[in-house]
């Protein structure tokens, strides 16, 4: 089954220069993907597309095989899970945080329980989501994913503002969170492209420029092209991120 | 105690101490009557003097003033969370310039009628708060997600500056009306009849009822729009609803009892002092509130000098603006 199928898709803001060129895109399968490319390469754009918070698109987008314009706002947000990248500021409790991802479908305690145990957040439930970390916050809002038990998940940039210790609880979680379904995530981070992706999409001014899977070597060169970086620069772009080659 | 105990807690506390307000407004004043007199009346006994005074004069004072309490309360609460700024007040729109405007005008052409123990001022400021109520839906809902509340505080500000600027050019020609129409804005509750609570028990009613049943929406609208509309909410349609439940009930408080500053502002930050952020909480804590606090406010503004009456403003501001300067300053520490 297609879950996502994007085909030919361009969108402009006002009517200035397209922020997505002509982009296809297909995914069939669970499993984690990513959208790699620099800042303003359009990824935020595509991912408020699919949700529905941008309109006025061009080409066509299908979720779960039907038309997203066929959705009405209540249904896309019962079949996609959304996260952004900036960490609210909300001044409640974790646990109505958490309860939001049955919203509006009411809330279904005993499963909500449970991943609260799994997920090890039983000792933050009362406390205020505010007042928690950037890392903490993260992960109550990934738990929030987890209750939503929806179909397709896309999350923009997971590891901003994190520590290492939380990248590395983040990634484990979007792992487990990707057995069951479809994880996409927009990202500039190298490093963590290369440590989840399965399938990696890169994207540069709006255009998918290239399609990677975790197998794949990747060519310095295709890399290089995605983030701008000139050719004097690539010595250090590799000692940088500490690698020996693609 | 866990925070559904304290709620309820509360909210008995609250209730009770309406209760007691409202029996006190009633005794108190130049002709003090004591609790037996007053509960004669009710049983329909008492002199026809005694029955004046309480059912004509003292009781509908207090069910206006508690109404209207409850109404700035609950319209501060719901544009403080359309802007997810706890620093807006229910006039931040310009409705009570508009009314004051629409008072001008009724006083200009001369109309001295009532209907239903609503004069015809009143209705002209209601018509007039109404249009700019209107005219500010319209303009935000044309506009993207993305700029409409910037929108809205900017349109509001501007048109409230038009209508002061209207109201002032007139009372350049005509000085009494000018001070006709101040009058009019500061009458707070005096010659308070029935009618007037009755015109604005519903708008109370109503209003509450929708934020209460919006409660879980305004909690996850708190986060930030995107989250929100990701989650199922039209935010359009959110910040329609929230700009028309705020706006009706200021226009209609403005209406039956003029420009009562703070209320709207400070009540909303006792009721998340008392029971936090949850909105289905708060909008209950901050409508009782609302209906507890501003007929104490109007029992001191009459009680408090023996034989004369202290403008509401006047007691509202000087309990009400030392308050917000200590949120203001708290909130600057990041103490918030």
């Amino acid at each position: 089954m297609e879950y996502i199928k994007v085909a030919n898709l361009s969108f402009s803001y006002g009517g200035e220069r397209d922020v997505i060129k002509n982009f296809s895109l297909e995914i069939n399968k669970n499993g984690l993907y990513v959208l790699m490319g620099e800042n303003g390469s359009g990824k935020t754009t595509l991912l408020k597309i699919l949700i529905k918070y941008i309109n006025g698109y061009r080409g066509s987008v299908k979720i779960l095989g039907k038309d997203l314009k066929e959705f009405s706002l209540k249904e896309i947000s019962r079949e996609i899970a959304f996260l952004e990248s900036e960490i609210p500021e909300i001044p409640l409790k974790v646990r109505e945080v958490l309860s939001w991802g049955r919203f509006p479908y009411g809330e279904d305690e005993f499963k909500k329980e449970y991943l609260i145990g799994a997920l090890n957040l039983s000792n933050v439930m009362e406390k205020k989501f505010s007042s928690l970390s950037s890392g903490e916050r993260k992960r109550v809002l990934l738990g929030r994913i987890f209750v939503q038990r929806s179909k397709i998940v896309l999350i923009d940039e997971p590891f901003n503002f994190l520590d290492p210790r939380y990248k590395i609880e983040i990634a484990d979680m979007l792992k487990i969170l990707s057995r069951k379904r479809i994880v996409l995530i927009a990202t500039h981070n190298l490093n963590a492209a290369r440590y989840l992706g399965e399938i990696i999409f890169l994207l540069k001014g709006g255009e998918l420029k290239g399609v990677l899977s975790k197998d794949d070597v990747f060519s310095l060169d295709a890399i290089a092209d995605i983030f701008g970086i000139k050719d004097s620069m690539k010595k250090e772009f590799l000692k940088f991120y500490n690698i020996e080659q693609y | 105690m866990d925070s559904d105990r304290k709620f309820l807690f509360y909210v008995i506390f609250l209730l009770f101490s309406i209760v007691l307000v409202g029996f006190w407004s009633v005794c108190a004043g130049q002709v003090k009557l004591p609790l037996s007199s007053i509960i004669d009346v009710f049983l329909g006994k008492g002199n026809s003097l005694i029955r004046t005074i309480v059912l004509d004069i003292r009781l509908p004072r207090f069910l206006l003033s508690a109404s209207v309490g409850g109404m700035l309360a609950l319209s501060g609460l719901s544009l403080q969370t359309l802007f997810r700024n706890p620093l807006v007040d229910p006039y931040f729109l310009g409705v009570s310039s508009a009314a004051e405007f629409g008072v001008t005008v009724a006083i200009l052409m001369g109309v001295n009628a009532s209907v239903f123990g609503i004069s015809f001022a009143s209705l002209f400021a209601f018509v007039s708060a109404l249009c700019l109520i209107f005219l500010l839906i319209r303009i935000s809902s044309s506009l993207g997600v993305e700029s409409s509340k910037a929108a809205i505080v900017l349109i509001g500000i501007a048109i409230s500056y038009v209508f002061s600027a209207a109201n002032n050019l007139i009372a350049l020609y005509k000085k009494d009306l000018f001070l006709q129409t101040t009058f009019w804005s500061m009458k707070g509750f005096n010659n308070v009849s029935i009618s007037q609570f009755y015109f604005s028990f519903p708008f109370l009613v109503i209003g509450f009822l929708i934020l209460f049943a919006n409660a879980k929406k305004m909690n996850i609208y708190l986060s930030s729009d995107l989250t929100a509309h990701s989650l199922g909410i039209d935010i359009k349609k959110f910040t329609v609803l929230m700009l028309t439940v705020s706006a009706l009930l200021t226009s209609v408080s403005v209406v039956v009892s003029g420009t009562i500053v703070f209320v709207g502002l400070f009540i909303p930050h006792i009721g998340r002092l008392l029971v936090g952020d949850e909105r289905k909480k708060l909008v209950v804590i901050t409508v009782l509130l609302g209906l507890f606090l501003l007929p104490l406010f109007d029992l001191v503004s009459r009680t408090v000098l023996p034989g004369q009456e202290i403008p509401v403003n006047t007691i509202v501001s000087a309990i009400g603006a030392p308050f917000f300067l200590y949120l203001f300053l708290r909130r600057k520490n990041g103490i918030h």
